[in-house]
Parts: structure tokens; C-alpha cells; sequence
């Protein structure tokens, strides 16, 4: 391939693989970034009273160095295997939309640049701690424009994962060989699978949170400055916050389980009860947030609850551990780098698990809370746990990815030096118990002092050791000894191709017959659609890239804007010129079906979702995470109004008959919605055309109506200035964003319909729009019930 | 954290209370961490040594269950005792922290909220950027804490701007101190001495230097001071 078309591959793929080699070199490169932070702070931290950076930088550096490494390291790290290797070990030639996998990665990335971007502003970047507690988080106390571009890069990093993990859900349900059990698949993929039903719960609470705090920060709402407004955050923050862990955790640790088994020769032990036991901490995940504020003086029995679930899921943990352990008993063990990365993940997770049951009890919290007991604890959970174990399957699948295989004793000096060094960094901390975590500076008489400067060479030695392993990786790429397709003797999908995998996996249709998988060259295999949808032809899209450019260049100017730096408005003006014209052409490829890219369903096993179309398993998918952050939103104005009383009913500052009105239309428009479907699907075109369009005449005039109402409100001397105003505000807001993008959307179905009748999707497509216009019925309803009346 | 030179659950009422769980929690993690490493380390050195026969990953054949019910069901049974242990022992802790202050001290929370109950020092803590006010029931307000040994203290702790959390570790003592609610907490003070008070919420560029005193003086000493104080607060009101 020539250089030309080789830039032309990188940014415009859709391939699987591809974009999870982007994902692996990005969290990489965003791994020195935060690396580089933290070795800063740790120079500034080994000496008492030292001044190597000041308060403003050393706020800044932590508060960077722990977004970028949970958000835009370990967690893309996991995908980026996550993206090459759930397909494969599946037995699928591509993930179910290859085109929202390209935008995920993308929105990632410039979600990334925005944050880092954040250091170039006046005032520079956020330094308010990754937690962001509020009110410290406000305009008020925090007003540097980085902080901003934080809270966008953070938005465009939700969008990122809500789009990834629709795709993951899809894929695994509907892609899988046939024959292909879900019990059956290796734990790698359950791990992924649990992570990304997280994530989708997850992650809309801390959109929620950023959407308001946006509301403050830049309309001049007062939602988290009002009393009890930092309880709120606490909320919404840790109800994502805590999940956020395991999210982190579970694709390392079920990994680490995998390279276990494999290099112990042995199969797990008791794999049912290890993947029920990730189910169970997945779960309870969501009822162990408060933990986190038992210093708040929130309701003791609440707090009790907490502690409890907080105990009780060590009892999975506890599980999976000793199942693991367990698991090598006679078997050949051989000790190579993956299987001693896997060890060793397993051993840091043991303290960093031990540690967090101290934790779960507010007692002990008197201590350990904002302490560096706790900066210790988690560190052995999320880089310890999961950074070992990916950086074990880093070395796992090298030679998959590259044909190539590493140099084993580098990676065992490696494994070896990054343990010492990991150890000798934060085992001291459990012992600065009662140093507070985020100072920059302590006097000499509190003695932190030794310990402090072992953890700073500590970290040397960590950061430092990972060179090792960049040395031996990229050298081994180009001159490492060729391997075979299955170095390793392993068992699951991708070791019965060839290394590297061909560009659509496999040269056949992969078929699970018992416990045995196949791939079958049976003629026809190969899906016609596949023959020119090389690295050069049609799986390319420029779209992904370019609808994630242009929101990146608009929110820069916007922060820039505010910032009053100079070239924000054309910033602003190219980002949206760019937006409307890739949204534009994404539609335009879907209008003549340019890009196609599905295995025949009859090849795939699609338990328990056979009958449903992928289109609509998604937005059901999606509209599964858009609860949760409906819930959220409505969650906070409840909340607001329950706290603050002062604050006025929706009865007062609505006027009711507009707002049944609204209501009532929407329901309609939904209606007309469904009846739409109901034509797509008897292939009765005039019913279809009639349906969309009264539906959208109706979304438009529920939205004339709605903001006909807010008019009436705010012309009343209502202002954002009230919280409760603010969160219903912000709610009807979110609402009706969804509302404009269903009707673009159904526009273009109404389009589509028209001049080219029912093609392609377009039934199912008229489907899912439908669903998804039932739930807005149900949001509006919600939103009317609650902010109108109560 | 041993760097006391004395038993440091000595401090106070809440470091007794406080030490005692941490040494329960301590002593079952070590000897359960002592059998779950033994297995980690003992299992891959003694299994890495056999190189024949046992293989049972086969390329391209999904592994095969193993483990009985039976087993398995003695292994989650094991682990979830462990956990029911650890759980009734923190939930007594959590109550003891409440009902010490009742019972020992016959201190009411409730009627404490009512009006001043004899024998406890009720101080307000006011949290700012960067330093702490402590008002004391005659009006007074100092930047350091100067307390009683020997007898109960309850803190309403608040903030005037933005989240900290209000701490004296080795007495632990820790709230969060929150705009616009008031956390209330308690402590026995025991041993005179000057002890660290500082922030443990990360609460802007002055975060670091949030710290001051907390001296614990004698209760007769403490008494000449507060009366002192008093004297001195209602000559300045006179003056003016």
C-alpha cells in the first residue's frame, strides 16, 4: 500500500482491528501523559516543604493524571483488546456497527485532546481533583476556561462509551458462531460484557452531573452552589464513580483468569461460579456508592445499607481469587510473562481487595477517608489489578498481532522490576494513614518524609520499568522470530487463525459443533460484500473522524471563546460547518447504501435475541443507559426540591394546560410513530409517509409548545438563579435535544421512504425509531408528572 | 502510623473505639492474607516444576467444566463466613461510635440540640479557604483548638465556601465540613498535648496549608482559659 492510502487506512477504517491497534497506540500515548504527570507530583511529594511545583500546578497534575489514566488509559487500554480480540473470540468477521466503532474511538480521542488542551488555556487545566467535588467545581471557585474544556472532553468521552458499549452488547448477543454457547466463551469476553452493562448504567449519571454542572458553569445556574448542592454531586458522581471501578477492573482481572488457565493447562475451576460471581459484583456495583460518603453526615441507616453491600461484595471477589488460585492446582504451570503479569495482578488485587474492606466501615473511614490509605488502596486495585493483568495480555497477544513473538527474558526483567517498583510505591502509603491526599506540600515535623521519598523512587522505578517492555515490543515487532498461529497451545478463537488475522478473520464461517470451533470452507463463505470491502475499499468511512473533528473544534472555541482568546469564532464556525456536513454525509451514505457490511444471520447465533433486528437491539441497548440519565436529571430536581424548600412547585412556575398540551402531543406524535412502524412493516408506503410525517409535525409543535411554556416561566422572572428551575430546565432541555435528533432522523426516513421506497434498514430502522419514540413519550410524561406538578 | 511512642488509642475515646476495630480487621486479613498468598506462591512453584502429562487446553476445544458442586458450594460458604464475621463486628463498631457518648457519658444528642448539657463542650468548627474557626459556646472564636482532656466534645462543623472535611487524625476525628449543613461529631480528648488539625478534602490552591492546633489542656487549665476568654470577650463588648 502506498503512504497515501496507508493515512487514508488509519483514519478513515472501520476494521476492528484497526481501530483497536488506534485504541491500544492512544491509551498508550495518553499512558506517558499521565505517567509523566505523576512522576512530577511524585518529585514535588518526596521532600518535605519542597517547591518544585507550585499549589496551582500540583492541583492541576493530579487532577489530570487521575481523568486521563481512568478515563483515556486503562479503561481504553482494556477496549483497545477489547476491539481486536471480542470479535474474534466470537467468531465474528467485524463488530455488529463498524461505523459507531470508528466513532467511538474518535470521540475518545478528541475528547482526550480537549482535556490535555485544557494546560494551553489561561488559568490552565482543571485542578479540582478527578472527583470534581462540588462546589469547589463551580464557576465560582474554579473559574479557569481548562475546567471547561474538561467537562466537554468528558462529555464527548460518555458519548464515546455509550455508543462502544451499545455496539459490545449487540455483537456479543447477535454475532457469535453458531453453536456458540455464551457459557462457552472465554472470560476475557464476560469480563468485557459485564464492563460495558456497567458502563451503560453507569456513565449516564456522571452525564447527568456534567450537564448540570455545565448549567452552572457556563448559564449561570446555581444548582450545585445551593445548599446541599455538594451532596447532590456526591450523588450523581459516585453512583457513576464506584462502578467506575470495576469497570476499570473486570477485562484485566477476567484476562488474568484466562492467561491463568491457559498457562496452567488446567480449565477453570468452577467457571460457572466465577462468571455468576462477576454478575453478582456487577450488580451490587450500583448499591455500594455511598461508602464513599460516610463522612457526609448523610442518613446513618442508608450508610449501614452501604457498608453492608460493601462487605458483602467481597464475597464474589473473595470467589474469583480463590477460585483462580485454586484453578492451577496440577496442572504444568509454565511461568512465562503473561501468565507471571497474570500472578501478579492476582497477588496486588489481594491487598487492594483486603484494604477496601477496611474501607466499608464508617468507623475506620475516620481515618481512612481522603487519606493516603485510600490513595494506596485504590491504586493497588486499578493499576495494580488491571494494568498488570492487561500489560500481561499485551505480551499474550503480541505475537497474534504481530506474528511475531517478544523477548522473553526482557518481559520477565520487566514483570519483575514494575513489581518491585509498583510495591515499593504505594505499599508505603497505607502507612502515611493520616497524610491527606492532594497537598502539595507538608512540613517536616509530621515525619511523612521517608516514606514519601521511597514512594517517589518507587515510582521511578514503575514508570521507568514500562520502557523495558516499549523497547522490547517495538523492537520484536520488526525483528522478533516469526511464530506460528498458536504459540501458546491456547484454546479460544483467535488462535485457530493466523497470526496476524486475516482483515475479515476468518477465511470461512466460523461454526462452534460442541465443544469444538471450527471454521468451515464450505462455498459462499465468504459473504459477496466482502470482496471489495478491502483496507482500500468500502469499509473506509471518513465520516466517524469527521463527525467527532467538528464537536472538538466548536467546544476548543467555545473554551477559547469564553476565554476570549483570539481565533475562537472561526474555530467555532468550522467545527459546526464540519459537524452538519460529516452528519450530512453519514445520512447521504445510508441514503444510497453505500456502506454494507452484515453477516448472514443464519451463520450466527443470536440467543436469546433471534428474532430482533441489530438496529433495535441497540436502541433498546441505548435507551437502557438514557434511562439512567433521564433518572439522573428528574433524580436532581426531586432532590433539589426535597432539600431546599424554598424552591416553588412546577405548579406555580408552569402553566399546567401548556404543559398537558405538550404532553398530549408527544404521546400522539409517538402514536403516529408506532403506526409509521406498523406501515413499514405490512410494506403499506402511504401509511408509512403519513405516519412520519404527522409524527413530525407533532414532535415540532410539542417543541413550539414546550418552549412556548419555558417562555411563560422565565418572562414570569423565573430565572436558572433557582435550582429547581436550573434541573427542570436542563431535563426539558436534554429532552427536547433528543427530540431534534429523532426528527432528523425521521426526516430523513421521510426522505428515504419517499424516493426510494422500503430498502435496506429501513423498516427496522423505522422500527427502532419508534421505540425510541415511545421512550420520549414516556421521558415527557415523566418530566410533566414530576416537574409540572410536583 | 507506629510512629507513637505510646499506645495511640489512648488519644481519645474515638481512637480506642478506632483501634480496636483496625486491629480486628487487621488481624483477619493477615491470617486470611497468609493462607490466600501461601496458595498464590506455594501452587505456581511447586506445579511449575512438572513439565509431563496433564494438558487439558487443546487448540480450538472450549475447556471443559470442572470443580463439583459439593466443593465449589464449601468454597463460597467459607468466604461468605468470613464475611458475616467481618460484618457483625464493623455493624457493632458503627453502633458503639453512637452509644458510647450515651452511655458512658449520658450525653444526649437530642437534648444537647435543645440547650447547652452540662459537662460537654460543644464547639463550632467554620471551615474557609484556607483555615478553620472554632466558636466556642461564650462567643468566642479562635483559629486554634484548645480543648478539655477528660470530657466529651461535640463538633458542628460547617463551611462557608466550599466542600472540606474538618479532621484530628491521631484523636480520629473526621467530618466533612459541607456549605450549608452542619455534621455533628464527638470525641473524648485524653492525653493533654498539641495535636494536628487539618483539611482532608481537596478544597483549592491553599488546601495544603488548611492546618492548624489542637491543644488538649488539663480540665482545670482549660477552665482558666475559657473563663479567661469570656472576661476578655465581655471587656471588649463593654468598651464598645
Amino acid at each position: 500500500m502506498s503512504s497515501t492510502l496507508q493515512i487514508k487506512r488509519w483514519l478513515f477504517t472501520t476494521n476492528h482491528k484497526d481501530v483497536g491497534i488506534l485504541y491500544l497506540v492512544t491509551s498508550l500515548y495518553f499512558f506517558i501523559i499521565g505517567g509523566t504527570l505523576a512522576l512530577l507530583f511524585r518529585i514535588q511529594l518526596s521532600v518535605p516543604e519542597n517547591d518544585f511545583l507550585d499549589a496551582a500546578k500540583f492541583n492541576q497534575a493530579i487532577t489530570n493524571h487521575g481523568l486521563i489514566m481512568v478515563f483515556w488509559f486503562i479503561s481504553p487500554l482494556a477496549f483497545a483488546f477489547a476491539n481486536y480480540f471480542v470479535p474474534i473470540q466470537i467468531g465474528a468477521k467485524d463488530m455488529a456497527f463498524p461505523r459507531l466503532n470508528a466513532l467511538s474511538y474518535w470521540l475518545l480521542l478528541f475528547g482526550g485532546l480537549l482535556v490535555i488542551a485544557g494546560f494551553f488555556m489561561p488559568g490552565g487545566a482543571a485542578d479540582f481533583g478527578w472527583t470534581a467535588y462540588a462546589p469547589l467545581n463551580t464557576e465560582t471557585y474554579t473559574p479557569n476556561f481548562g475546567a471547561n474544556l474538561t467537562a466537554f472532553g468528558l462529555l464527548m468521552l460518555i458519548a464515546s462509551v455509550t455508543v462502544g458499549t451499545v455496539n459490545f452488547l449487540v455483537t456479543i448477543f447477535q454475532l457469535r458462531a453458531k453453536g456458540y454457547k455464551m457459557l462457552g466463551l472465554p472470560m476475557f469476553v464476560w469480563g468485557i460484557f459485564f464492563t460495558v452493562l456497567m458502563m451503560l448504567w453507569a456513565f449516564p449519571s456522571l452525564q447527568a452531573g456534567l450537564i448540570l454542572l455545565a448549567a452552572d458553569r457556563i448559564l449561570g445556574a446555581t444548582i450545585f452552589e445551593a445548599p446541599k448542592g455538594a451532596i447532590l454531586w456526591d450523588h450523581l458522581f459516585w453512583f457513576f464513580g464506584h462502578p467506575e471501578v470495576y469497570i476499570v477492573l473486570f477485562p484485566g482481572l477476567a484476562l488474568a483468569l484466562d492467561m491463568i488457565s491457559v498457562f496452567s493447562r488446567r480449565p477453570l475451576l468452577g467457571r460457572k461460579v466465577i462468571i455468576a460471581a462477576f454478575g453478582a459484583a456487577a450488580a451490587l456495583s450500583f448499591g455500594v456508592y455511598a461508602h464513599h460518603m460516610f463522612m457526609t453526615g448523610i442518613n446513618l441507616q442508608y450508610l449501614k445499607f452501604h457498608m453492608f453491600t460493601t462487605e458483602l461484595i467481597s464475597v464474589p471477589f473473595g470467589v474469583i481469587t480463590i477460585l483462580a488460585i485454586l484453578s492451577m492446582i496440577g496442572g504444568a504451570i509454565k511461568l512465562t510473562t503473561p501468565m507471571l503479569f497474570a500472578l501478579g495482578s492476582i497477588a496486588v488485587f489481594i491487598i487492594g481487595g483486603f484494604s477496601g474492606v477496611f474501607n466499608s466501615n464508617p468507623v475506620l473511614d475516620i481515618a481512612n477517608r481522603g487519606s493516603y490509605w485510600v490513595v494506596a488502596h485504590f491504586h493497588y486495585v486499578m493499576v495494580g489489578a488491571a494494568l498488570f493483568a492487561l500489560f500481561g495480555g499485551l505480551y499474550y497477544w503480541f505475537p497474534k498481532m504481530t506474528g511475531r513473538m517478544y523477548n522473553e527474558t526482557l518481559g520477565k526483567i520487566h514483570f519483575i522490576v514494575s513489581f518491585i517498583g509498583f510495591n515499593l510505591l504505594y505499599f508505603p502509603m497505607f502507612f502515611l494513614i493520616d497524610m491527606p491526599r492532594r497537598i502539595y506540600t507538608y512540613p517536616e515535623w509530621t515525619g511523612w518524609g521517608p516514606l514519601n521519598f521511597i514512594a517517589t523512587v518507587g515510582g521511578f522505578i514503575f514508570g521507568l520499568s514500562h520502557l523495558i517492555m516499549f523497547a522490547n515490543l517495538l523492537y520484536s515487532m520488526k525483528h522478533g522470530p516469526r511464530v506460528d498461529k498458536n504459540p501458546w497451545g491456547a484454546w479460544s478463537y483467535e488462535w485457530v487463525i493466523e497470526s496476524p488475522p486475516p482483515e475479515y478473520n476468518f477465511e470461512g464461517i466460523p461454526v462452534v459443533q460442541g465443544n469444538r470451533l471450527m471454521v468451515l470452507m464450505a462455498d459462499g463463505a465468504k459473504p459477496a460484500a466482502h470482496a471489495h470491502n478491502s483496507h482500500e475499499g468500502e469499509h473506509l468511512s471518513p465520516w466517524p473522524l469527521l463527525i467527532s473533528l467538528g464537536p472538538f473544534l466548536f467546544l476548543l472555541g467555545l473554551g477559547m471563546w469564553i476565554a476570549q482568546a483570539k481565533f475562537a469564532l472561526p474555530l467555532m464556525v468550522a467545527g459546526a460547518i464540519i459537524s452538519a456536513y460529516a452528519v450530512y454525509g453519514w445520512f447521504r451514505d445510508d441514503f444510497y447504501e453505500r456502506f454494507k457490511l452484515e453477516e448472514p444471520p443464519e451463520y450466527k447465533e443470536r440467543w436469546p435475541f433471534e428474532s430482533i433486528h441489530r438496529v433495535k437491539l441497540g436502541m433498546y441497548f441505548f435507551l437502557f443507559g438514557d434511562a439512567v440519565f433521564f433518572a439522573g436529571l428528574i433524580g436532581a430536581y426531586i432532590f433539589v426540591r426535597l432539600e431546599a424548600p424554598t424552591t416553588l412547585p412546577g405548579l406555580v412556575t408552569h402553566n399546567i394546560l401548556l404543559g398537558l398540551i405538550g404532553a398530549l402531543l408527544m404521546l400522539w406524535s409517538a402514536v403516529f410513530m408506532y403506526a409509521a412502524a406498523r406501515g413499514a412493516k405490512l410494506g403499506d408506503r402511504t401509511l408509512t409517509l403519513a405516519g412520519l410525517a404527522l409524527s413530525i409535525v407533532l414532535g415540532i409543535a410539542y417543541l413550539v409548545v414546550t418552549g412556548l411554556d419555558w417562555l411563560g416561566t422565565f418572562s414570569a422572572g423565573f430565572t436558572l438563579a433557582d435550582p429547581a428551575i436550573a434541573t427542570s430546565a436542563v431535563t426539558a432541555l436534554s429532552h427536547a435535544l433528543h427530540l431534534a435528533a429523532g426528527l432528523l432522523v425521521a426526516v430523513y426516513l421521510l426522505l428515504k421512504v419517499w424516493v426510494r421506497g422500503f430498502t435496506g434498514h429501513v423498516p427496522d430502522t423505522i422500527d427502532s425509531l419508534a421505540v425510541y419514540w415511545g421512550f420520549l413519550a414516556a421521558v415527557t410524561a415523566a418530566i410533566f408528572g414530576v416537574t409540572y406538578i410536583f | 502510623m507506629f510512629h507513637y511512642p505510646f499506645n495511640p488509642a489512648e488519644l481519645s475515646e474515638t481512637a480506642r473505639i478506632w483501634w480496636d476495630l483496625f486491629g480486628f480487621y487487621l488481624t483477619v486479613a493477615i491470617i486470611l492474607g497468609v493462607v490466600v498468598y501461601a496458595g498464590l506462591v506455594l501452587i505456581p512453584w511447586i506445579y511449575s516444576r512438572r513439565r509431563q502429562a496433564v494438558d487439558e487446553i487443546q487448540p480450538g476445544v472450549i475447556p471443559g467444566e470442572r470443580g463439583r458442586m459439593a466443593y465449589l458450594a464449601v468454597i463460597v460458604i467459607l468466604i461468605a463466613a468470613s464475611f458475616i464475621a467481618i460484618f457483625v463486628e464493623s455493624y457493632l463498631a458503627v453502633n458503639k461510635l453512637a452509644a458510647t457518648l450515651e452511655e458512658k457519658y449520658n450525653v444526649d444528642i437530642e437534648e444537647l440540640q435543645a440547650g447547652e448539657a452540662d459537662g460537654v463542650l460543644v464547639v463550632e468548627v467554620i471551615g474557609f479557604q484556607w483555615g478553620w474557626t472554632f466558636r466556642y459556646p461564650n462567643g468566642v472564636e479562635t483559629d486554634i483548638l484548645y480543648l478539655p482532656a477528660g470530657r466529651p466534645v461535640i463538633f458542628k462543623v460547617t463551611s462557608e465556601d466550599v466542600f472540606h472535611a474538618f479532621s484530628i487524625p491521631d484523636l480520629r476525628v473526621k467530618v466533612d465540613a459541607i456549605p450549608g449543613q452542619v455534621n455533628v461529631t464527638w470525641t473524648v480528648p485524653e492525653k493533654p498535648g498539641t495535636y494536628r488539625v487539618q483539611c482532608y478534602e481537596l478544597c483549592g490552591v491553599g488546601h495544603a496549608e488548611m492546618i492548624t492546633k489542637a491543644i488538649v489542656l488539663p480540665p482545670e487549665v482549660f477552665d482558666f482559659w475559657y473563663e479567661s476568654q469570656s472576661e476578655k470577650l465581655e471587656s471588649e463588648g463593654g468598651e464598645q
